[in-house]
């Protein structure tokens, strides 16, 4: 295997992957389950659902849907990393920072989706709800998982940095960034399936129009179940060929780095 | 110049590890600490790398020189190639074939890729020794450098330190006499 910084511990061993058995038996139990109830509007068959995706597909409401969550949850998230790294790495070595920003990660660790949604709705314009709330989510994961990444760098590393007389730049990409690399990846797979969930439960609250969020609403206000199913896949494949794309190309952009 | 050591003392606590010690560790040449467990042997390296500060004393010859070192643990970044653990010191950017070329020298030839990780313990002291002698220095410390080295490795890699370290001032910690030996030089007992 080649060395890089992002293969930490988790590198060692491989990650678990979906088998398509497993997939195939679940769908099975679906279709068998929904033939039982026998009423498409409490359960829908997968098969429903598959037709009812493959004409949202070919209609041009559907793409700017997923455009328009897409923009915004990706701004929320992307605003989330940038800030989220930037004070864990002020905070690791300015203790004041860390205290000052300990109550605030609390709060938006443990308050629920739903309160900030309708206190954002307040202040922010409900096109832009996703944006703040995937930020609030995330936020906090990324900032708890840097900074003790960062913390629990190994002292005798930056020790033989010091006698060897490492620049900044030479310290954060040969020991910090293998030593942090670890734990932010965990944070990142993580909170990318969780910006999602949190985008899209703020815009159902906020129903802005053209969104993902405003058609799960609509589904649900006129017992659309197909629909209601078939969005539910989109934002499943869009949130993971995001993860998947995202990870990859960060996992590129070190070994590059690395060989810099 | 000369690294002078006077009237050192410094203690952990209630244990006394030196007491008024004074040493002179020549120029250009290879020091060896000796002396069994407990004596203050890596103590006196740190003090000379300015790792620890002493209760007492002096420390002349030091000032502004550039340090490189083998320390007793191996200090590598576990999850790099042994390349960019070596170009992670390396002032200016060594071309790659000129870092597999100096890795074949210590056998550890078609490992360069590899996590270090998922080296073996002697052939992750060979990376570290290499990283020293590749980073620019004036006094090059070595706190048990050759230790789980198999016999076939010592020798060679033994022999690559002391035509690299020709001519330039080293301070060697070891429990091992024929470390001494093969890299000769002068002894200095705790």
């Amino acid at each position: 295997m080649k060395g890089s910084i992002i293969s930490g511990k988790a590198g060692k061993r491989k990650r678990e992957s979906i088998r398509l058995w497993a997939v195939a038996l679940w769908l099975t139990l679906w279709q068998l389950l929904s033939i039982k109830i026998g009423q498409e509007i409490l359960l829908v068959s997968p098969a429903s659902v598959a037709f009812r995706l493959t004409e949202l597909v070919g209609k041009g409401d559907f793409w700017r849907s997923i455009l328009f969550s897409f923009e915004r949850i990706l701004l929320g998230f992307t605003l989330a990393l940038s800030l989220g790294i930037l004070f864990a790495s002020l905070s690791s070595f300015c203790r004041p920072v860390r205290e000052f920003l300990q109550p605030a990660v609390l709060v938006m660790k443990s308050t629920p989706v739903a309160s900030f949604t309708i206190l954002c709705l307040i202040w922010i314009p409900s096109r832009n709800l996703s944006v703040f709330i995937s930020f609030v989510m995330v936020f906090p994961v990324i900032y708890t998982n840097v900074l003790e990444g960062i913390l629990s760098t190994d002292p005798q590393l930056l020790e033989m940095a010091e006698i060897f007389r490492l620049s900044l730049s030479r310290r954060i990409r040969y020991i910090y960034l293998s030593q942090v690399m670890p734990y932010f990846r965990s944070a990142c797979t993580i909170s990318i399936g969780m910006c999602w969930k949190s985008g899209i439960a703020a815009e159902v609250i906020g129903m802005p129009k053209g969104s993902i969020g405003e058609k799960l609403y609509q589904a649900k206000i006129y017992l659309n179940t197909p629909d209601l199913f078939a969005w539910t896949m989109v934002i499943i494949v869009v949130s993971r060929v995001f993860e998947q794309v995202f990870l990859y190309g960060m996992q590129k952009l070190l070994e590059k780095l690395e060989r810099m | 110049m000369d690294i002078r050591v006077e009237k050192l003392c410094m203690a952990y606590g209630e244990q006394q590890i030196f007491q008024d010690y004074g040493a002179v560790f020549p120029e250009g040449k290879v020091s060896c600490i000796t002396g069994s467990s407990g004596r203050g042997k890596t103590t006196l390296l740190r003090l000379l790398m300015g790792l620890e500060q002493p209760d007492g004393g002096t420390i002349l010859g030091l000032e502004g020189a550039r340090f490189s070192a083998v320390f007793q643990e191996d200090r590598l970044c576990e999850n790099l190639s042994p390349l960019s653990n070596l170009r992670m010191v390396c002032r200016k950017r060594p071309a790659r074939q000129q870092l597999i070329e100096q890795l074949e020298k210590v056998a550890l030839a078609g490992c360069e890729e590899k996590p270090v990780r998922e080296l073996s313990g002697g052939m992750k002291r060979r990376v570290s020794i290499l990283r020293a002698l590749l980073a620019e220095f004036d006094v090059l410390f070595l706190d048990e450098p050759f230790k789980g080295l198999d016999a076939e490795t010592y020798g060679k890699v033994t022999d690559y330190v002391r035509e690299q370290i020709k001519g330039r001032t080293a301070i060697l910690v070891s429990h091992d006499p024929r470390d001494m030996e093969r890299l000769g030089g002068v002894e200095f007992r705790l």
